[in-house]
């Protein structure tokens, strides 16, 4: 029997409603050191609006502190993606009131940083992607995940990211060698 | 990087990602993991409230269909409406008095008159106040009658 078993029922309950807000309080403080960058990115990435996309990241840890059991080892910045994922899906769905609304109040889609010709070229032909397949790079490439996590982040199948994967590095193949980028050109 | 071998491409989407991330520079404001957990403390005390508001109305619920039951129940084993019975009772009267039985009448007579029987009888009781009033204005208007008559 531990210290906490032997408390009188009262005392004890305190303790743990102690300790459980303590334990939140960590969790949280590590899940937005180590992962809320990416969470960020990624609903930036899907919501073209930084403020609104910093609500979404709030939503989604408050959302992931709920289930927090749920997680698995060794997949947790695949599951909070996720959870941001469905989270921003949620908030698009919303928008769509949007439309309704005078153009300064409508948010407006955010375009990429573009440094140079290069970047901006490279954005344009990621934009020619159908959305699953311009995610599915992104999640690949800019947050290293691997396509069966990207499949999880998505709740599509892996056999459907995997064909979206590959048409899309097929598709960027063909636009970039369309717009003049020639070291694209690969195995493919 | 989870690729087994770099193609062409995957440098390329390597290189345009990562000058992305550096010059996005997007990072959560500070707060943010107080905002949260106050966030989700406010969830759960909301929760708790419906929860209890939503236990409160299905009890209320439970005692309004329990109630209801035992009203229903009651009505099953006596469903005589006490004023249905008082018109029954003036229509066995009548039909009994048509008949002639006026013995059987008195049988019938209930012990206890509702209380419509006996403000009625009490209005026709001479020894009232105001009943002479009313023989008084029928005479009267008897002689204007008789009056016009001539």
């Amino acid at each position: 029997m531990n210290d906490i078993e032997v408390m009188q029922p009262e005392i004890r309950a305190d303790v743990e409603s102690k300790a459980m807000a303590q334990s939140a309080r960590s969790i949280v403080s590590r899940w937005v050191t180590e992962h809320g960058d990416a969470m960020l990115r990624w609903a930036t990435r899907l919501l073209g609006d930084r403020y609104e996309a910093e609500d979404a990241v709030q939503d989604a840890l408050v959302v992931a502190l709920r289930r927090v059991d749920t997680v698995r080892d060794g997949s947790e910045r695949a599951w909070l993606l996720g959870v941001t994922h469905r989270v921003c899906l949620s908030k698009r769905r919303r928008r769509w009131l949007s439309i309704f609304l005078p153009d300064d109040l409508a948010i407006e889609q955010a375009a990429p940083i573009e440094s140079d010709q290069r970047s901006r070229t490279i954005s344009r032909c990621l934009d020619r992607l159908p959305d699953r397949q311009r995610e599915l790079l992104y999640l690949v490439f800019s947050e290293g995940q691997t396509v069966e996590q990207s499949a999880e982040i998505l709740g599509i199948s892996l056999g459907t990211a995997r064909t979206h994967y590959h048409r899309a590095k097929q598709s960027m193949r063909e636009f970039l060698a369309q717009e003049g980028i020639e070291d694209a050109k690969g195995e493919g | 990087m989870p690729k087994a071998k770099a193609e062409p491409l995957d440098r390329v989407l390597d290189e345009y990602f990562a000058q992305q991330r550096d010059e996005g520079d997007l990072s959560l404001p500070d707060g943010t993991a107080e905002r949260v957990l106050r966030r989700a403390r406010q969830g759960q005390q909301t929760r708790a409230r419906i929860t209890i508001m939503v236990g409160t109305m299905a009890m209320a619920a439970g005692l309004a269909l329990a109630a209801g039951g035992g009203w229903l129940a009651r009505g099953a084993v006596s469903t005589e409406d006490p004023s249905q019975a008082s018109w029954r009772r003036v229509r066995e009267r009548e039909r009994l008095a048509a008949l002639g039985e006026q013995d059987l009448v008195e049988e019938h007579e209930p012990l206890v008159a509702t209380a419509g029987e006996a403000l009625w009888d009490e209005d026709l009781d001479d020894d009232e106040p105001g009943a002479e009033i009313g023989e008084q204005t029928d005479d009267e208007s008897e002689e204007s009658w008789n009056t016009v008559d001539q």
